[in-house]
């Protein structure tokens, strides 16, 4: 229709736009009753969970105070060694409203017998002589105890420079990413970020220097400590603002930390023993409660173990640094008290010298007494449902049928249903009818086509290849990987270790030229692991662990990554690794460390280096590595990102950053479905079905009163933008007008194919795809389905919209031909765009617009508009 | 080299080369029948672009149909096979859409074109197999386009007229069957339904041109043929679900010949579905479907082994598909020339005179030595285990060495002796699979196992940015030290592998000879009073250091050739080839221009002009070398929009 007409109907588009933006908002799908669902014929609920959020709106969730039920002490069996070793304790309280609260503030603490420990303040028990005592906590008549072991109480714990100096520098902050611990330091002086590198700091501080990017020469070196005046070293001069200091005073010279510093530069300051020499290292962190919830006045102490390379423990609560990730949640204080600050859920991060972990929070307003109770289809739901619970979040009600074939079809074909299917869907009375559509639609042609267009997406089949051939051999790889449900794990190595001939080796082309070694690898980590190591390219990654010397270490698996022939397509090439060093760009096969310039030997991202008799096909030997089901990255990485196609959101989101800094929202449910994917082949269909089975899938878009601000433990289904070439194909569909794909050569692909069947998306042009976000596949394709004042625009005058809906021929021009009633077209166009029929509010108001309209069909193009521009059509919900 | 080309002024040669002239009796015989005004119309070079349909049955009539541009007056049909005769009923103008070169290149523009419509004869004794087809205007004789002559057993089918866009709508094929269609239109797809059998194994064939077809030949479009069962979905009863695709991993960058093999899982009925990989089409978008139920060799499978069985060019110096066989040595020596062993005495520097080069055309004969000849190849089996250089089978030279990369990652190594001094040429024949699908290593390894020598030739390639690499089928070197050494051989990749990877290794002594010769042309329309230029390029192998001299047989009456000159663009010099000589040959250039005079007799049809290269060594004239094939037309004076045309080649 023409845009001027479009604007004489307004009002019907208006008051039909209000409607659905109602319904956009709520998602809701009524629509018939639906049938109910397996899962919950099995899972009476004692109180509904509209009832339930409802309880909860009302706030006689907890309408007495809880009692107290139980308490336990934390840590249990704790060890103390060394001369002056002290470990902090939690008294936890488990109360009758399920909350589990940090009673240590109201615990009385008492020692079994003196001599062998004393309580100081905090809670905390301090080794005087080696020997075993009980602690005992008592809160209001209830009390718990748990058992000190004292020895080595007579030996000094030796110097480290790692541990002790580092864990200054972290928990101090001062090799923040954005202080000393940024790229090339701060103010002359640079460390390792988190103390990683503390050989690396130790050069620093002691010899001076400033890190370069491109060169290992440090420049004019200016000594940090002064060995002749110890307290005068910069050291220590700079962070208790003797001497100006950009970043503040760190501490003071009352403090132990300053101590600690002046009796290392006093005693010559050493390094202390190395890794080789028999250290003691900090191998990991613990922290203690993990997935802590508090209600809106809740405190809770935190409590952190290092795990020592001598099989040890150690108490460093009070040694490292505390980070909220989000302090309108929670807040925390440098001893690692955490306090509630507005409901939410967010984590804590917690470092320590070379280490991070983290913690997560959730802060509830008032717990639900009755929580609603139901049984699990599958593990998915046993996860998300226990937090759920925990964090007092209560779930959507079940989706109702419409919604769910809708979404399913969606997910799984990339395909609305078509009205006949949706109306014989709604209609059955089949209880299994959920499963056995899911069992359709996998083994669906439709299913073929849909995910080779999302990893031809993710693989990035592009002009890149160099030709249409090779750009076609290229995606009939993927197209038959999807086919043949090849396992997730074999496509990798195909691709990562691919030689010779074929489609995944075509995956290496960069135009006219192989792409870099270095960018070759970021992308397959980055794929294939979820980790993103492009920072530690040019210097160790920031925020994370992966070090520049990693980076490089794994790119020199691609060193020896050669072609013969021409990339250019005129003729065919052929991938292979030559060991003899016929290497890219001229430079051999070595590849060089861009600061040091020596060459670099393959090595994993957990840092062994490849042996030199293992180097033969290097790029297997990565691809054994990385799908090897010792490596936990490859399968998380895998069902994290599949996660990301049904839910919106990965569990670790984005579904390829990984890193400490970013924890999963569902550590265990990540866990359980990478070994399940890993225990049953790295099969992408299983793992997509046991996606789409749990209730968790199921679930309905319509939040309730406790759930409606939960954006990442899905409660409810989130409503996600239809990617670009769904939307169009769906709008082909609703108008039954198919797209025409053409070039400006008149090159046209053929009549009725859907956008997600363009194999050359160079070659065909579309302002609809590209303003809807369809990416250039030049990197990694991030659809972040964002909204833009250019789709706005097209929404009202695009000609994707306008012609499709006016054609003749079209879904429009059909029914007002074929001698159908208002109220039958208004409910075939519902089920058309929104797989559902519409309310009786939603027919009873159309039917009597559309019949007051002097032109019907103009009411009808109008009513089609409204419901193809709504959110409901252009969302899977 | 010093090329020298004859001033032969029109004289006939003892031993003009008649023989393909001699099919042109036939069209001849046409045109006698059919007489048409040659000097009527002058026009541009005409340019075919394509024929449908593309091939028949032998004993048959084909209507067929002709599109290219300038065919205005074209008077008969042109082939280079006996059997496969024509003419020309009528020429009509028409459009085509001509697209942009570039393969991603957006554009297309309507160009003026000309459509033929042609009655070809096969007769009945002619044998399966490709023939050039030709059409000849008062412009002149123009390029070529593959006609596929049919077996008894594969019936000729027609695409129907109607559409057959749909699964609905397609065309019922009983099988075997030849099917010739068309892409008449950008996005069009041609569906054809067939039955077939459980286990069956189904093979299929889209060809626009087919895979050994000479690079002159017009080119075809890119194929996309696909296999599927009609089982309909949940989502809709019409949706078909794909089985196969053509395999392009036999096709290359441009996918001219597809083969589609796949078997089928169960009796029922299946659809293929034709169409360009591009998504273009046109009227001239013509092509071949075969299709078949047997499992036999495909045609693309037979034109291959065909083409190894050097039923191809005359002389492969450098292709993997030549043959290495006993007689190699003795071929060599058939192109090259000794002194000593020639009918002239004369130092080596003293200069040829014309009277002596005439002398020897006429009787030259090769001057191989009876000791070289005696010298035959060992021929040696490949025996497992043989991967690492210790205890190894030593090999005497020369020697062809016959074996397979029978797994990935097999290495198979021989050990040879050589003396200080020796030049060695190492040549690799791939009998069934070729590059790139098999992609031979070949290594020599010193006493260290260090490896010195190998068939990778790297240079670098475009901007200066990275190196070009290529395996090479020869690579020759000079041992600066005697001693034993190692061969290896591998595919480059350790992937590959299984025993239709054979190899066939030559190692040998080199021989300097003359190689490869080519020409920029393969027909040359020359109008009256003006001249076509002829580059004839020849491979100076193994160090070969003689002259070279060409002649020209078969030229028409009022037509010369003189040496010419041509200039070249500078390209620069490549700062970093490596060494060259190692891998390629050298190769010189000569221009010959032909020159027809203002009342030269214009020709009906064409002449064919043999070009034949003789080693002039030390003064001797060796042995003729004929080699490229081009027809020449003298035709009238061009008057295209009143300027002379440009060269188009």
């Amino acid at each position: 229709m023409p845009y001027r007409a479009r604007t004489t109907a307004f009002g019907l588009s208006l008051a039909v736009m209000v409607l659905l933006g109602f319904r956009a908002v709520c998602y809701a799908a009524p629509g018939k009753a639906s049938t109910p669902s397996t899962s919950q014929v099995q899972a009476p609920a004692p109180v509904s969970r509209q009832e339930a959020a409802a309880k909860l709106r009302a706030g006689s969730g907890s309408a007495v105070s809880p009692k107290l039920e139980g308490l336990r002490l934390l840590p249990e069996n704790a060890t103390l060694w060394g001369a002056k070793a002290s470990q902090r304790f939690v008294v936890m309280g488990s109360y009758s409203d399920g909350v589990e609260r940090d009673v240590t503030s109201i615990a009385r603490l008492s020692l079994s017998r003196e001599g062998a420990a004393r309580i100081s303040g905090n809670a905390k028990v301090v080794a005087v002589a080696d020997g075993q005592v009980t602690l005992t906590a008592s809160v209001g008549g209830r009390s718990a105890s748990t058992s000190i072991r004292v020895s080595g109480s007579e030996e000094q714990r030796p110097f480290s420079f790692a541990r002790d100096l580092g864990g200054i520098f972290t928990k101090r902050g001062c090799n923040n990413s954005d202080c000393h611990g940024s790229v090339k330091g701060k103010g002359g002086l640079k460390l390792s970020a988190n103390a990683l590198y503390p050989r690396d700091d130790y050069k620093w501080i002691v010899e001076g220097g400033t890190y370069q990017v491109l060169s290992a020469d440090p420049g004019e070196k200016i000594p940090r400590i002064n060995l002749k005046e110890p307290d005068k070293s910069v050291l220590l001069a700079k962070p208790t603002m003797e001497l100006a200091h950009g970043g503040g005073q760190r501490f003071n010279k009352d403090s132990a930390d300053y101590t600690t510093i002046l009796d290392w530069v006093k005693n010559g300051a050493p390094y202390g023993k190395e890794d080789t020499q028999g250290a003691v290292r900090v191998v990991g962190l613990d922290v203690m409660p993990q997935e802590v919830v508090l209600d809106r006045s809740g405190k809770q102490q935190l409590l952190v173990t290092a795990q020592l390379s001598n099989g040890r423990r150690e108490d460093v609560t009070e040694a490292v640094l505390y980070t909220s990730n989000n302090p309108e949640v929670v807040d925390v204080n440098e001893d690692g008290l955490v306090s509630a600050v507005k409901t939410g859920e967010t984590s804590v991060m917690i470092r320590a010298a070379g280490h991070a972990i983290s913690t997560g929070f959730g802060v509830i307003e008032k717990p639900v007494s009755n929580y609603p109770v139901w049984r699990a289809r599958n593990f998915i739901d046993e996860q998300v449902f226990a937090k759920l619970k925990k964090f007092n979040i209560i779930p959507s009600e079940d989706s109702g049928d419409a919604e769910f074939l809708r979404r399913v079809c969606l997910d799984l074909a990339g395909t609305l249903p078509p009205p006949k299917r949706a109306k014989e869907f709604i209609d059955s009375r089949d209880p299994q009818k959920r499963d056995k559509l899911i069992e359709a639609l996998l083994g669906s042609p439709e299913f073929i086509d849909f995910w080779t267009f999302r990893f031809a997406d993710l693989f990035r089949v592009s002009f890149e290849q160099g030709s249409p051939a090779f750009t076609k051999m290229y995606w009939e790889w993927m197209r038959n990987n999807i086919a043949s449900n090849k396992p997730y794990d074999q496509v990798a190595r195909e691709r990562v270790g691919g030689q010779g001939y074929n489609g995944p080796t075509r995956h290496w082309y960069g135009g006219s030229d192989l792409r870099r070694p270095q960018d070759m690898m970021a992308e397959e980590v980055r794929v294939f692991l979820g980790r993103r190591l492009d920072c530690a390219q040019c210097h160790n990654h920031p925020y994370e662990t992966w070090s520049q010397n990693q980076f490089w270490g794994l790119t020199a698996f691609f060193g020896r990554l050669t072609h013969i022939g021409d990339l250019g397509g005129a003729g065919p090439a052929v991938i292979f690794d030559d060991p003899a060093g016929h290497g890219e760009n001229g430079g051999g096969a070595k590849v060089l460390h861009p600061r040091t310039k020596q060459e670099v030997p393959p090595s994993f991202l957990d840092g062994k280096v490849l042996a030199e008799t293992a180097r033969v096909d290097l790029r297997q030997r990565l691809a054994e590595w990385m799908t090897s089901p010792q490596n936990p990255y490859f399968a998380q990485a895998a069902v994290n990102r599949i996660w990301g196609y049904f839910f919106g959101r990965g569990i670790v989101n984005p579904v390829d950053d990984f890193r400490l800094t970013n924890p999963p929202t569902h550590p265990q449910l990540l866990h359980l479905l990478a070994k399940d994917f890993r225990e049953h082949g790295h099969d992408l269909r299983r793992l997509m079905r046991l996606i789409v089975q749990s209730k968790t899938y199921q679930l309905s878009g319509v939040p309730n009163e406790s759930n409606r601000d939960d954006r990442i433990n899905y409660s409810h289904a989130l409503p996600r933008a239809l990617e670009a070439e769904v939307l169009l194909d769906a709008l082909s569909h609703v108008t039954e007008i198919p797209e025409t794909f053409e070039d400006d050569s008149g090159a046209r692909m053929p009549a009725a194919s859907r956008a997600v069947d363009i194999v050359f998306f160079d070659t065909f042009p579309s302002q609809f795809l590209d303003i809807y976000g369809r990416p250039n596949r030049l990197m990694v394709p991030e659809r972040k389905g964002e909204a833009n004042i250019a789709q706005a625009l097209h929404l009202l005058a695009g000609p994707t919209y306008t012609e499709k809906i006016s054609k003749e021929g079209g879904r429009v021009d059909r029914l007002a031909k074929a001698g159908l009633t208002n109220r039958e077209i208004i409910e075939d166009l519902y089920v058309a765009a929104l797989s559902r029929l519409p309310t009786a509010e939603e027919l009873g108001f159309l039917t009597k617009r559309v019949s007051q309209r002097a032109s019907r069909r103009e009411a009808l193009e109008d009513l089609v508009w409204s419901l193809v521009t709504s959110r409901e059509f252009a969302y899977n919900h | 080299m010093k090329a020298v080309c004859s001033r032969l002024y029109g004289r006939a040669l003892p031993r003009a080369t008649w023989e393909l002239a001699s099919l042109g009796l036939l069209v001849w015989a046409v045109l006698l029948a059919h007489p048409r005004d040659v000097e009527a119309v002058a026009s541009r070079e005409p340019e075919v672009l394509s024929l449908f349909p593309l091939g028949g049955s032998a004993a048959s009539v084909i209507e067929a149909e002709v599109l290219g541009k300038s065919l205005e007056g074209a008077y008969t049909v042109w082939s280079n096979r006996e059997g496969v005769t024509g003419e020309v009923r009528a020429v009509e103008d028409t459009e085509l859409v001509e697209f942009k070169k570039g393969l991603m290149d957006g554009g297309s523009k309507k160009t003026k074109a000309n459509r033929a419509v042609l009655t070809l004869k096969v007769a009945a004794a002619t044998p399966p197999g490709i023939s050039l087809i030709r059409l000849l205007t008062p412009g002149g004789v123009s390029n070529a386009l593959p006609f596929l002559v049919l077996a008894p057993q594969e019936p000729s089918v027609d695409e129907i007229h109607g559409p057959h866009d749909s699964p609905s709508q397609a065309q019922r094929i009983t099988i075997p069957a030849v099917v010739h269609g068309k892409v008449s239109k950008s996005g069009e797809v041609d569906f054809y339904e067939i039955e077939a059998g459980k286990d069956q194994e189904l093979v299929a064939e889209m060809i626009t041109k087919p895979v050994t077809a000479p690079s002159s030949v017009s080119a075809g479009f890119s194929t996309a043929l696909a296999l599927f069962e009609p089982t309909g979905s949940w989502f809709s009863e019409h949706q078909l679900n794909r089985l196969a695709y053509s395999d392009e991993s036999v096709a290359g960058a441009v996918p001219t010949h597809s083969v589609l093999r796949h078997k089928i899982p169960k009796q029922g009925r299946y659809l293929l579905r034709a169409t360009s990989l591009s998504s273009k089409g046109g009227p001239e978008f013509s092509y071949q479907l075969r299709i078949a139920l047997t499992g036999r060799p495909s045609l693309f499978d037979r034109l291959r082994e065909s083409q190894s069985q050097g039923g191809n060019d005359p002389w492969q110096e450098r292709d993997f598909t030549r043959r290495l066989e006993p007689d190699r040595l003795k071929q060599l020596w058939g192109r090259s020339l000794r002194s000593g062993h020639g009918q002239v005495d004369r130092k080596p520097d003293a200069p040829l005179k014309i009277k002596e080069i005439s002398d020897h055309l006429s009787n030259s004969e090769s001057a191989v030595s009876k000791d070289e000849e005696a010298l035959a190849p060992v021929l040696l089996r490949d025996e497992e285990p043989n991967d690492s250089p210790q205890g190894v089978k030593k090999i005497q030279l020369p020697a062809i060495i016959e074996g397979s990369i029978a797994h990935p990652g097999d290495t198979d190594s021989f050990k040879f002796q050589v003396e200080k001094g020796d030049a060695v040429a190492f040549e690799i024949e791939t009998p069934a699979t070729a590059p790139p699908l098999f992609n031979p290593k070949l290594a020599v390894l010193d006493e260290t196992g260090r490896e010195f020598l190998g068939n990778v030739f790297r240079r670098i390639a475009r901007n200066f940015t990275f190196y070009a690499k290529t395996i090479q089928p020869k690579t020759v070197f000079t041992f600066e030290l005697g001693g034993e050494y190692t061969l290896q051989i591998r595919d480059i990749t350790s992937r590959v592998g299984d025993p239709g990877c054979q190899y066939r290794v030559l190692v040998r002594r080199q021989i300097p000879h003359i190689g490869e010769i080519e020409t920029n042309v393969d027909r040359l329309n020359v109008s009256r009073g003006s001249s076509r230029k002829l580059n004839v390029t020849t491979g100076q192998e193994e160090g070969y250091a003689g002259d070279v001299a060409i002649t020209l047989e078969g030229l028409p009456e009022g037509v010369t050739a003189v040496p010419g000159t041509e200039v070249k663009p500078d390209r620069g010099t490549n700062p970093d080839e490596g060494p060259r000589e190692r891998f390629l040959a050298k190769a010189e250039t000569a221009t010959i221009l032909l020159a027809a005079g203002a009342d030269a007799p214009l020709t009906a049809i064409p002449r064919t002009i043999t070009v034949v290269a003789r080693p002039v060594v030390d003064g001797i004239v060796g042995p003729p070398l004929r080699s490229r094939e081009v027809l020449l037309m003298v035709v009238q004076e061009r008057r295209a929009g009143g300027k002379e045309e440009k060269e188009t080649h």
